[in-house]
């Protein structure tokens, strides 16, 4: 289940945006708990997946799926032991069976309390990336707001009040069966709500039940926070990098790859001291996916996994099939290449990406499934004008220019007005 | 897609498949869960069981009465799959091997007397996301 920045509940962290929804103040932490809508509201929806129907809002994992891109609905049937290759049995079989039952059999109510929270603390951030949206960095809003590309800036998140906050807690701590907390900014470790959280879990005593989970921009470092997790049952800590070249720096502006390096580094040593689980985290865009390989190139020396959400959705600009097909070509083959020069014995699929044993497997993975995106998806370079404006326009306010990390692409950009 | 129901209108059976490879010719006595035979093998075995689901239970191969002195190379080999997947040799070192040699370590090669027990001690499928790596579970 997930909270999003507004304090709306939402049935699944992988749910399809739309801005339609992400606003309900019916089923916000305001007018309801989230056991409320856990049990009760979530019903519908739950009954909807039992009488084996599709809802629109798991489209993008059926897209992942069918490019082979390990969806969130796999990831989390997996919690539930279930797995695509054996799906029927794996199902009869799952630990949640009973529940199952129980729901199938109860209009799709459940007793169950959750397990399992996507938290999002709202839009504090430092970094202001080209692909991010106001609702995910209030720099980037800032800047959006200055430009004129927004009337005003997203109300400030739910857990910025203390009364919600600690409210959130309590019933996190009622909760019987929770097990794994997803944190999600703007950047976590600044976000006041991410420390206060932990300390307030730390104090009430169910911290060690408790696995983290969050992604951290690498531009900050915080001793204290490091401390505060060192105090749970594990962490899942996600690294967010595009590409180990310059070219980071323009995407993840106004980052700086040589800080960004030494972070990662740092990073990883403290997973490893702490037995932490990590993962590179990836937003390939048309701008970065040449150079995608170069982060696979780390993971792979680090035995680390790469994974990304989903392949992005919106900014429809910066989708990867924004590349014109010259473009697309030599991307496709670069990536085809590195594929080439890395080998690993396993070919079934990864499911649990963050199992360490199989980080070389997983990147592979991984790679083959943009590969095949590249392959497939449809050829979109008409938004190619719409990119370069909102380029254009970011560059004139930072002083920047795209063209200065992407010099090859200057030909591609000048003809679309650059 | 299927709804739930139908989805679980399935022969909810596990597909045991035991492959036993002689060396000599061993004095072997197995059991997998209620069941149990005693052979003395001479040629390539192979047994198949339908087993519970959700039922724990053990795989126990146990080989007796070799002379070491008469026939030292006597022994037999072990393959298992569960609805075709690999179990061992590949979780070889999830198996006991309690052996009058004191030999402890991973093997599916039963060349002592002595009992080869691979116990399966919560329903087959939470027993291989376990062993996989698939991480945790809703309890």
């Amino acid at each position: 289940m997930r909270i999003n920045n507004s304090g709306t509940y939402e049935s699944c962290r992988w749910k399809k945006q739309n801005a339609t929804t992400r606003v309900n103040f019916e089923h916000n932490i305001r007018n309801q708990t989230p056991l409320n809508y856990f049990q009760k509201t979530m019903s519908e929806f739950r009954q909807e997946l039992l009488d084996g129907q599709t809802p629109g809002i798991c489209s993008d994992c059926y897209n992942m799926d069918q490019h082979g891109k390990v969806s969130g609905r796999q990831r989390q049937l997996l919690k539930a032991g279930i797995q695509d290759g054996f799906f029927k049995k794996t199902l009869a079989s799952s630990p949640l069976r009973a529940d199952l039952d129980y729901s199938n059999q109860n209009q799709g109510h459940t007793n169950r309390t959750v397990s399992d929270w996507q938290i999002d603390l709202g839009n504090y951030c430092n970094s202001a990336c080209v692909f991010c949206s106001p609702e995910s960095s209030s720099r980037l809003a800032a800047e959006f707001l200055k430009l004129g590309m927004i009337d005003q800036v997203p109300p400030s998140s739910w857990c910025d009040d203390p009364v919600l906050l600690k409210k959130f807690v309590k019933d996190l701590q009622a909760s019987n069966q929770l097990h794994y907390l997803h944190f999600i900014g703007g950047e976590t470790l600044i976000t006041p709500g991410f420390e206060k959280i932990l300390i307030d879990l730390i104090d009430c005593g169910i911290a060690k039940q408790i696995t983290i989970g969050f992604t951290t921009n690498l531009t900050v470092w915080r001793d204290n926070i490091v401390d505060l997790l060192a105090q749970f049952k594990n962490v899942n800590l996600g690294i967010s990098i595009e590409t180990m070249t310059s070219l980071n720096d323009y995407v993840r502006w106004p980052s700086q790859i040589d800080k960004v390096t030494n972070l990662l580094n740092q990073w990883i040593e403290t997973a490893q001291k702490y037995n932490w689980l990590v993962q590179l985290r990836v937003t390939p865009t048309c701008l970065t996916m040449h150079e995608l390989h170069t982060v696979y190139d780390y993971a792979w020396q680090h035995n680390i996994a790469v994974e990304s959400c989903n392949f992005i959705d919106r900014p429809e600009y910066m989708r990867i099939s924004v590349l014109p097909l010259a473009q697309r070509t030599i991307t496709r083959q670069k990536l085809s290449n590195w594929i080439d020069q890395h080998t690993t014995s396993n070919t079934d699929t990864v499911v649990n990406t963050r199992d360490p044993n199989r980080a070389h497997d997983q990147i592979l993975q991984d790679a083959h499934s943009y590969l095949n995106y590249l392959d497939q998806s449809p050829d979109e370079s008409y938004r190619l004008s719409d990119l370069v404006r909102y380029l254009k326009q970011l560059d004139s306010n930072r002083g920047n220019s795209i063209l200065t990390y992407l010099p090859e692409y200057e030909t591609l950009f000048r003809s679309a007005g650059y | 897609m299927k709804r739930y129901s139908d989805l679980l209108d399935i022969d909810t059976r596990l597909n045991l498949r035991l492959e036993l490879e002689p060396i000599g010719n061993p004095d072997i006595c197995i059991s997998v869960d209620n069941y149990q035979q005693d052979y003395i093998l001479s040629d390539n075995k192979i047994i198949d069981y339908r087993l519970d689901l959700l039922k724990p239970f053990s795989v126990v191969i146990e080989l007796r009465n070799k002379q070491y002195n008469l026939n030292n190379e006597t022994a037999v080999i072990v393959k298992l799959s569960i609805d075709d997947i690999n179990i061992i040799p590949k979780y070889d070192y999830l198996a006991e091997y309690d052996n009058d040699h004191d030999y402890h370590k991973p093997t599916s090669h039963l060349g002592f007397n002595g009992k080869w027990t691979l116990t399966f001690d919560c329903p087959f499928y939470h027993w291989l996301h376990l062993h996989s790596g698939q991480g945790w579970l809703f309890g």
